[in-house]
């Protein structure tokens, strides 16, 4: 496993009306092909710049950025551009797709601005709503699908270039509970099926608990990481849970 | 709990013991097996208590038919109409913990804070995994589980919190001591 | 991206529908000033081309037809007898012009008029056009109130020969109807006898214009200026002059018209750019949405420019076909492929200066902002 992208001391300051906020405050970090990171932090802990300064959205105020070791903060626009159209998908929190294509238009012109063949691309997009589950609405326009196909068609657009890095500001911030399972589980299966690496920013505990690896920020600062293992024995957890120590976890009639 | 959960059985009709296994299992969905071992050992002190009585079957076949006393009904009605009280003082043991640490000098307090949260998130990621598989909709397992997954979200926002206040505590704290 | 273009622009169809009417006016306006450029033209080089190496003897003025001049007989026939000027005697007659209805547009020179001839002359203004019904000359010798009428006239009142007209409250017997002649001034013209039209409006021994053919074409020049010389109070016009004169009457007219024009190929351009900085505006999050996607700054420039050029582009064929439609009522002659390309080029011109402002401000949209944006 090699790191696709790592930041040495990245820092990122704002200025508005002539007041200075300093989003990201040095931070370091290193991901690596694969994983699945979450970044976990309250609003205005710099998460969602971080996120930025990693998908070559904006540019470090100081610090590098190392994307296949080379330095985004050296980058101009144009090679910026480049970077994000073909090797990093974006999935939004207000998932950001263009009102006035349908679905599967809206995920092939991110393969047509990543350069791919016209003929690969209307077919890729089918096949990618397909395994998003969205095969009966690739017809239909945005305001037609409900905040959870709306993401699902996202994230096909997201992986739609086959990028290095997925990154994804609250996917789950505007969907109901049973919408954002839906798409937590979309996400790790896509981590874990495809090897595809991702990073996620959330506030909310429950989606960071999906991912490989944690990170915790508070102030533009990361103040803890915690790795975890994957589920634990899940009969042992649910004994718990009931307290009935008395179940024994067998199908009926094994 | 189980022998509040058997009492409440036995507390509409006498049950045989395997009636009572039927029961539970029924509740939590039907697909899994609640040990017969355990839920006679119960009820033998529930029987011990005068909870409950036994008595032989009339189809002579050896099962006991349980059923509740009057002392039995009254526990079970003192234990459902009590409301559930957290704990007593409404005192979160891992704060406690952490208050002693700080002023006993002992260990990195923040350091504790960040362990335990590793514990919750690793908790977290067991649950959120086992309600990916529960999701033919068991309602007490899911009400279990949100409800296990809801608390440790509090107390994971509640780690939030110590680690702000404890950034505060270290200037105000020595200045005290 | 083109697809994407219409797509933009079928989704808000009323305003890309105002926005072609826009650019459909004006087009319009400015192909509608280049058919009147060439029926003006048109009619001038026609008229005009009779004219060719004929001179034109006035006296206050050089205008055509000579409505305001007017000299005496006497000084026409002695001039006309001289045998030292290269003139063709036989060719060469003095002229009556009376205007007897005002054209209705300011630079229209008249719509009726009476044109008085000595009798036997008439070939001199008519050449070799002859009459559709009744005799195409006065009969030798005649005095009375006879005419033939111009075709244009004849059609309009429905007058065949033997009709009697009023001219000027006299009566006026129709002997014939002439064949529709290249200049206009003969097809709205009632011919009459020199000597009738004196009579009827009271002009006797005044003529407005010696009409003059030199012996040898090549010399109408030379024969101008000694006329001139020789003459200092007569204005002495050749068909140069008249062509300036003409040239000048319509410059006004023409100018009011270009003006036109310009100002629709300005408002075209107004409502594209208003247009595409609503559209912009609206689209901000799109296109921050693009640029997050990928999209180079280059490649949301041609967007917005494109949706101006095709709403042009859009606004071309109809105006076109109402340019057509325009030029077959008016006669006039249609835009010539030359003209053409102006036109469209004016539209592009409206497309690209409209459309480049507000697609140089899409493409300065940082993409983090406009994400923010609602």
């Amino acid at each position: 496993m090699s790191t696709i992208i790592e930041t040495r001391n990245v820092r990122k300051v704002y200025g508005m009306n002539g007041v200075n906020v300093e989003a990201v405050r040095g931070i370091d970090l290193a991901i690596k092909t694969g994983e699945f990171l979450a970044i976990i932090g309250p609003s205005g802990s710099g998460k969602s710049s971080l996120l930025y300064l990693l998908g070559a959205m904006d540019r470090p105020t100081e610090g590098e950025v190392l994307f296949e070791a080379q330095n985004i903060a050296k980058m101009n626009d144009r090679q910026r551009t480049d970077l994000r159209a073909k090797k990093i998908g974006f999935i939004f929190q207000t998932f950001n797709l263009l009102p006035t294509l349908t679905a599967i238009e809206n995920v092939e012109i991110s393969m047509r601005l990543g350069g791919m063949p016209r003929g690969e691309r209307w077919r890729r997009a089918g096949e990618l709503l397909q395994k998003v589950g969205l095969a009966e609405r690739t017809r239909h326009l945005p305001r037609h699908l409900s905040g959870g196909e709306r993401q699902r068609v996202s994230i096909a657009r997201a992986i739609a270039n086959r990028p290095l890095l997925l990154l994804a500001d609250e996917p789950t911030g505007n969907l109901d509970s049973k919408m954002g399972t839906d798409i937590l589980e979309l996400l790790r299966a896509i981590a874990t099926d495809d090897g595809q690496t991702v990073v996620m920013v959330t506030h909310d505990f429950r989606a960071a608990s999906y991912a490989d690896r944690v990170l915790v920020l508070r102030d533009g600062r990361i103040r803890g990481e915690t790795r975890l293992q994957g589920a634990k024995d899940s009969n042992q957890a649910l004994r718990q849970l009931l307290n009935l120590e008395l179940l024994r976890y067998t199908e009926k009639g094994a | 709990m189980l022998p509040y959960t058997l009492l409440g059985l036995l507390s509409h009709q006498p049950r045989h013991g395997y009636d009572l296994k039927n029961a539970i299992e029924q509740a939590l969905g039907g697909r899994r097996e609640v040990n017969f071992g355990q839920i006679y050992t119960t009820l033998s002190r529930l029987e011990r208590d005068g909870l409950v009585t036994a008595s032989e079957a009339e189809d002579g076949r050896g099962k006991r038919n349980y059923q509740i006393t009057p002392k039995g009904r009254e526990e079970l009605e003192a234990w459902l109409n009590q409301t559930v009280k957290k704990n007593e003082a409404l005192q979160d043991e891992f704060i406690v913990k952490l208050i002693v640490r700080y002023l006993a000098g002992y260990g990195d307090a923040l350091e504790i804070v960040a362990r335990q949260r590793q514990t919750y998130l690793q908790q977290l990621q067991t649950f959120t995994s086992l309600a990916s598989e529960e999701k033919d909709n068991e309602p007490f397992v899911t009400l279990l589980l949100e409800g296990a997954m809801l608390h440790l979200q509090a107390d994971l926002r509640l780690l939030d919190l110590c680690d702000e206040q404890l950034e505060k505590l270290d200037k105000t704290f020595t200045k005290r001591l | 991206m083109l697809d994407i273009v219409f797509r933009n622009l079928s989704t808000r169809k009323v305003r890309t529908f105002l926005c072609m009417l826009a650019v459909l006016a004006g087009v319009f306006l400015i192909g509608v000033t280049v058919v009147m450029n060439n029926w003006m033209t048109k009619m001038m080089t026609a008229e005009l081309a009779r004219y060719m190496g004929k001179i034109y003897v006035q006296q206050g003025g050089s205008s055509y037809p000579p409505f305001d001049s007017s000299l005496s007989q006497d000084t026409a026939i002695k001039l006309l007898a001289r045998t030292d000027l290269m003139l063709n005697q036989s060719a060469s007659a003095p002229l009556i012009f009376i205007r007897t209805k005002r054209g209705m547009m300011p630079f229209m020179p008249a719509d009726e008029m009476v044109i008085g001839i000595p009798v036997g002359q008439e070939t001199i203004l008519l050449g070799k056009a002859g009459a559709a019904q009744g005799v195409d000359h006065f009969p030798a010798g005649e005095q009375g109130n006879v005419a033939l009428l111009g075709s244009t006239i004849a059609k309009q009142f429905d007058i065949v020969p033997g009709d009697e007209i009023q001219v000027n409250n006299v009566g006026v017997r129709v002997i014939g109807v002439l064949e529709e002649s290249s200049m206009d001034s003969v097809n709205i013209a009632a011919i009459m006898p020199l000597e009738a039209v004196q009579r009827i409006f009271d002009k006797k021994d005044l003529v407005s214009s010696i009409l003059i053919t030199p012996n040898d074409v090549r010399q109408a020049g030379a024969l101008a200026e000694q006329l001139r010389s020789e003459y200092p109070s007569l204005a002495v016009v050749t068909q140069e002059d008249m062509l300036a004169e003409a040239e000048e009457v319509m410059r006004q007219p023409l100018f009011y018209m270009s003006s036109m024009g310009v100002t629709g190929i300005v408002v075209a351009m107004i409502v594209i750019m208003s247009t595409m900085f609503m559209a912009v505006s609206e689209r901000t999050r799109e296109i921050g949405i693009l640029r997050a996607l990928g999209a180079q700054k280059r490649k949301i420039f041609g967007l917005v420019l494109g949706e101006a050029l095709v709403l042009a582009m859009a606004g071309i064929p109809p105006a076109f076909a109402l340019v057509y439609i325009m030029s077959a009522i008016m006669e006039a002659s249609l835009p010539t492929p030359a003209q053409i390309a102006q036109i469209i080029g004016a539209a592009l011109f409206a497309a690209i200066a409209g459309g480049c402002f507000p697609a140089w401000r899409a493409v300065h949209v940082e993409p983090l902002e406009a994400l923010r944006y609602e």
